[in-house]
Parts: structure tokens; C-alpha cells; sequence
């Protein structure tokens, strides 16, 4: 990647209230790019990954949680600030609830945002590739609670597409997929990021270990054996995170 | 309601039941007779009480509480007997019935509860037949508990109304308050975050600087109007009525504020539409408002028709659009205050826009279909009387 900068979406339908952070996050040397509406901050996150998203709660159209949720979808380990005009203890909770990072209520003090955007991009990126989707979206919440940034992808082939569009600091793989082998994804892993971390997880144990050696992959890390040892994962994500 | 009043109100009502002068001394003479059986008639008042999970409801203070309201239950029944029905005797009744509407204890309940009072009362009487005048004195017992239950029902009605009042006005409190906070918070968060830049920013230029000066002072406005619309409608000035020729009127408010290019805009106002009466400052800020919403409801443009139709001595000025038009379970409350579908609406304008037509004599009206745009129609008077 040529562009090594931290970008960041606003979205407020308020067009001074973008501009004015975009002012204050460029002089920070973020990349900055405005949305003035749910749909418009959709499209700029389908088109490429954010660090962070700031997202006003109330903008014409689609709402900010709603936009939030379909955001989470698209692209899990984007790490979502929510900032609201009413600041009522429901909107909060609702947002709490979602999985939104923080919510600020407007007027924002950005004495309050900066340290919260910093915090943020700091956080290591994990991928998780998996297809049981009640495991991703526990991970997901785990790793999150954390202060992980995480993406999931359910095939090989969505993990592809993850791994083109941002790198990555932690891969943990299931070794059976949908469309194939977790062994490939890791391969991939190795060639394209020497200095990302792989995790294997298997529900059989002892032979895959083998496979894994057979195939003549650098041993990863890790190989864990489902059902994942929690603790021990966290263990080893902070080894070799720190 | 004051005392003297409620007694004054209360003589009406002695009268209306036919109470005689010599009905206080009949119960004063039943008195000792009736006094026995009190604890007896409490009792089943309680009981039946705890029957009833609406009544029993009310109850929140366990047995100190019941203990409580025997001893209250005796001394109004003590004070009914007393044969002084005086100004203090009836706000003590009232007091009865404000009371029931603080704890929740429904009305029926209190009829209810009269009656048994009243059937326990009577047997008591005619067990002892042989010492009173039992019809005179059982009429005039009726009479005294129909009366009582007359001013409880009249103070718990009055307190019923007062509380619902009560609690109406702290909802639109409500509403006030969620929607001049969103209005005002975010014309705050562009000034707070411009003064941050303005403070922080490593590399300012004198352009930057200017450009968020200029910044905070629109949002300052913006701030002035959030405030100043709701001035508006906390008092709205008497209109002054003079004749307000449309096509001149219209010219006039498009020259200052135009509409942008991407609205196709059509005037219709016929020659001979004669001039309405109305005030020309106040009919500003209703065409105002309605042109605004056009425009808000086709952000990407569309078109804008204004109308004006003579029908007798009346005047139907429409503002129509061909926007996205008013959802169904909308269109009713299009017009309340506080209401509103925009992303960025403090829900102010058509409920002043309709304040303002009335007061003008007028009417504000509206028509849509989901789909096929909104109309909405001011009526006024003309300034010529119709022939």
C-alpha cells in the first residue's frame, strides 16, 4: 500500500459540521472523506475500508444505527463512532446494544473524539475465517471487548477479498471451508504478509497437525483444536500482539 | 376550588336533593344507633376492598396503612353523623375525592363502596325501627350520601382533569425539549469544533481562519432562528388586515428569497382573484414556510405550482409539489407541533403556518397521495365583499 494514513468517514448530513472535522483530522494527518447520508457512508465503505467511522445518529433516509448495522455487515473491523444530537439514555443504549464503539453526544468535544480515533486505529486488526456464523459473531464479540479490531469472512473466497483490501496483524482460520482448505488462505497469508500472525483452528486435532506439516506450510504459530480455549486464544493473541 | 365556593355549590346541591331543615337532627338523633355498627360496615369495606386487584392495587403500605385508613374511614363516617353541615364539613369531603385521584383509587370504586355503605347503614336503621322515624330518617341518611358522593365525584373529577393536564404538559415539555435540543445542538457542535481547529490547527492560514469564523457566525444564526421560531409561536402578535394583492405579494417573496435552480416554479393567480385581507408580514412567513417544505420534501428538485382561486367571498391560495408526498399516518399530524419528518426540522413551521392563517381568519389545509406530491391550501377572506 502506498498511503500508509489512518482514513476516517464522517457522516452527518450537517456539511459544516463534516467539514470542520475533516479540518481538524487532516491537520492530524488522517485521510478524511464526508458522507452526507447513510447511503452515501454505505457506498464509500463498500468501495474501501475505513479505520474508523463516524456516524451521525440522525440523518435524512436511513438512520445511524440502522446504517451502522449494514456498515457492521459489510465490513466488521471498522471501529464506529456515533455521535447524536439527542443524547437521550434510550438512543445510547440502543447503540450500546448494536456493538457501536462509543457514542458522543453533539456539541462534540473533539478533547474527547481525538483520543477515542487514536485509541481506536491503534487496536490490532484480526481476521477471523470461519464458516459457523454463531462463532465469528462471538469472536467478534470477545475480541472486540478486547480492544481488537475484527473482520470476518465465512469462505476461502471471501477471504481473499478481506485479505486484498487491508492487511492484516492476526489471521485465525478454520481449516475446512465451504470452498476449501484454511491451509490456502494461510499460504496466502505468508506470501503477501510476512509479518502477520496465522492461527489454525481445527475440530480434528491431532492429524490436521500433520496435514499442515505434509503441505510443507511454515508451521503456523498456532494450531488450536476446537471448541477454541477461549483464555488460551486471548493468551496467545496478546503474545504475539504486544 | 375555593372553600366558599364549594360550599355555596354544595347548598345548590342540598337543595336540588330536597334536604331539609330538619334532616340533621333526624341522623344527629340516629347517631347512637348507627355508631355500633361502623366497625362492622369498615370491615367489609376492606375486605372487599382486597377482593378487587384494581382497588387492592392501591393499597402500597401494607396493614400500617389499612390501620390508617379505618381510622380516616371512621372519622368521616363520625363527621357524616355529626349533624354540622358546614363550609369546613364540605371541603373535607373534597379533600376525600382529590385524595382518590393521588392514590389511583378509580371512582367506580368509591359508587361501589357508597352503596354498601349505604345498604349497611339502612339495616341498621330498620333493626331499630322502634326508636326512629324510620322513613324520614332513612330518607334524610340518602340524601346526606348522595350528597357526599356528589362533591367526591366533583373532586375527583376535577383532579382526574388536573393531573391529565398535568401530565400532557409535561409531555410536550418533552417534546419542546428533544426537539430544540437536536435544533440547537448541532448548530453547537460546528462552532465548538471550529473554535478547536481555530485553537489547535498547526498550520492556519488566514483563509481558515476566516472560513471558520464565517462558520460560526452562520450557526449562531442558525441558533437565532431555532429560537426565534419558537418565540414566534410562544406569542403570536394580532394580525393587522389590510388588502394583500397576491401576484405583487408572491413577486415580492421570491425576489427576496428565490427559490433554487432546480425547481421548475409555475404562478397561477388570475387576474381576477381579488386581493385577500390578511397580514401581509404574517402571510409571509406561512408561504415562507410552505415553499420551504416544497423544496425540502424534492431535495433533487421537481416541480413547485402556487395557485390562487376565487370561490365566493373566499380565496384558495394552494402550494403544490410533486415530491414523494405524506405518508398516510402522517398527513394528520402534519400539523402538530413538534412533528416532523425531516432529518433536521424542529416540527415548528406548520403548526405556526396554521396559527398564523387562523388567525387571519383563513384556513390551512392539506391534500396528498404518497407519490403524487402535497397541496396545501391557505383560505382567506377577499378584500371585496362578494356580490
Amino acid at each position: 500500500m502506498s498511503d500508509h494514513r489512518r482514513r476516517i468517514l464522517v457522516a452527518d448530513d450537517d456539511v459544516d459540521a463534516c467539514q470542520n472535522l475533516r479540518d481538524i483530522l487532516t491537520d492530524m494527518d488522517y485521510v478524511v472523506e464526508v458522507a452526507h447520508s447513510g447511503e452515501e457512508a454505505l457506498a464509500w465503505i463498500e468501495r474501501q475500508p475505513f479505520d474508523v467511522v463516524l456516524l451521525d445518529l440522525r440523518m435524512p433516509g436511513m438512520d445511524g444505527i440502522t446504517c451502522y448495522r449494514r456498515l457492521r455487515q459489510a465490513r466488521p473491523e471498522t471501529v464506529s463512532i456515533l455521535i447524536t444530537a439527542y443524547a437521550t439514555r434510550e438512543a445510547e443504549q440502543e447503540a450500546e446494544f448494536a456493538g457501536v464503539a462509543r457514542v458522543l453526544s453533539k456539541p462534540v468535544d473533539p478533547r474527547r473524539l481525538l483520543p477515542m480515533i487514536d485509541t481506536a486505529v491503534r487496536q490490532p486488526l484480526l481476521l477471523v475465517v470461519d464458516d459457523d456464523t454463531d462463532l465469528c459473531e462471538s469472536l467478534w464479540d470477545i475480541l472486540r471487548d478486547q480492544g481488537y479490531r475484527v473482520s470476518l469472512a465465512g469462505s476461502v473466497s471471501e477471504a481473499s477479498r478481506r485479505l486484498h483490501d487491508r492487511s492484516f496483524d492476526v489471521v485465525l482460520i478454520d481449516l475446512r471451508l465451504p470452498d476449501g482448505y484454511g491451509v490456502s488462505i494461510a499460504q496466502r497469508v505468508r506470501a503477501t504478509m510476512p509479518e502477520a500472525h496465522v492461527v489454525l483452528m481445527t475440530g480434528y486435532g491431532r492429524e490436521l497437525r500433520e496435514i499442515v506439516g505434509d503441505m510443507g506450510l511454515p508451521p503456523p504459530e498456532c494450531v488450536r483444536a476446537k471448541p477454541i480455549d477461549i483464555p488460551r486464544l486471548l493468551a496467545d493473541l496478546r503474545r504475539v500482539t504486544t | 376550588m375555593n372553600p366558599e365556593h364549594l360550599f355555596r355549590r354544595y347548598q345548590e346541591l342540598q337543595a336540588y336533593v330536597g334536604w331539609q331543615e330538619g334532616d340533621g337532627a333526624l341522623i344527629v338523633q340516629a347517631r347512637p344507633l348507627l355508631m355500633p355498627v361502623l366497625p362492622a360496615i369498615i370491615e367489609d369495606f376492606y375486605d372487599e376492598l382486597r377482593k378487587h386487584p384494581d382497588a387492592a392495587g392501591v393499597i402500597t403500605g401494607g396493614l400500617p396503612q389499612v390501620e390508617r385508613l379505618k381510622r380516616t374511614l371512621t372519622g368521616w363516617l363520625e363527621q357524616l353523623f355529626s349533624g354540622i353541615y358546614d363550609q369546613d364539613f364540605v371541603h373535607r369531603r373534597w379533600v376525600v375525592g382529590l385524595r382518590h385521584v393521588e392514590i389511583g383509587l378509580s371512582q367506580v370504586f368509591t359508587n361501589v363502596a357508597m352503596s354498601r355503605l349505604r345498604q349497611g347503614l339502612m339495616m341498621a336503621l330498620e333493626a331499630h325501627r322502634d326508636q326512629v322515624d324510620l322513613p324520614a330518617t332513612q330518607r334524610a341518611l340518602l340524601r346526606l350520601i348522595d350528597l357526599d358522593l356528589a362533591v367526591i365525584e366533583k373532586a375527583y373529577r376535577a383532579g382526574y382533569v388536573q393531573r391529565i393536564q398535568r401530565i400532557e404538559r409535561l409531555a410536550t415539555i418533552g417534546q419542546v425539549a428533544g426537539g430544540i435540543a437536536h435544533e440547537l445542538r448541532n448548530p453547537l457542535n460546528v462552532i465548538r469544533t471550529s473554535v478547536y481547529y481555530l485553537r489547535n490547527s498547526p498550520r492556519l492560514t488566514p483563509e481558515k481562519t476566516a472560513e471558520h469564523l464565517e462558520r460560526m457566525d452562520k450557526q449562531v444564526g442558525l441558533c437565532d432562528v431555532v429560537i426565534t421560531a419558537l418565540s414566534n409561536f410562544a406569542r403570536l402578535p394580532l394580525p393587522e388586515l389590510k388588502p394583500v394583492v397576491l401576484g405583487e405579494f408572491f413577486a415580492a417573496i421570491l425576489d427576496r428569497s428565490p427559490v433554487a435552480g432546480q425547481y421548475a416554479l409555475r404562478i397561477d393567480i388570475p387576474e381576477s382573484v381579488p386581493p385577500v385581507l390578511a397580514d401581509n408580514s404574517q402571510l409571509e412567513i406561512v408561504f415562507g414556510n410552505l415553499l420551504r417544505n416544497a423544496c425540502d420534501a424534492m431535495p433533487d428538485g421537481g416541480r413547485i405550482a402556487i395557485e390562487a382561486v376565487r370561490t365566493g367571498d373566499r380565496v384558495r391560495v394552494t402550494v403544490r409539489d410533486n415530491g414523494p408526498g405524506i405518508a398516510a399516518e402522517h398527513l394528520t399530524r402534519v400539523m402538530d407541533p413538534f412533528f416532523s419528518t425531516k432529518a433536521r426540522g424542529i416540527g415548528l413551521g406548520l403548526p405556526l403556518s396554521r396559527a398564523i392563517v387562523e388567525r387571519n381568519s383563513g384556513q390551512l389545509t392539506v391534500e396528498s397521495e404518497p407519490g403524487r406530491g402535497a397541496a396545501f391550501t391557505v383560505t382567506l377572506s377577499t378584500h371585496q365583499q362578494a356580490p
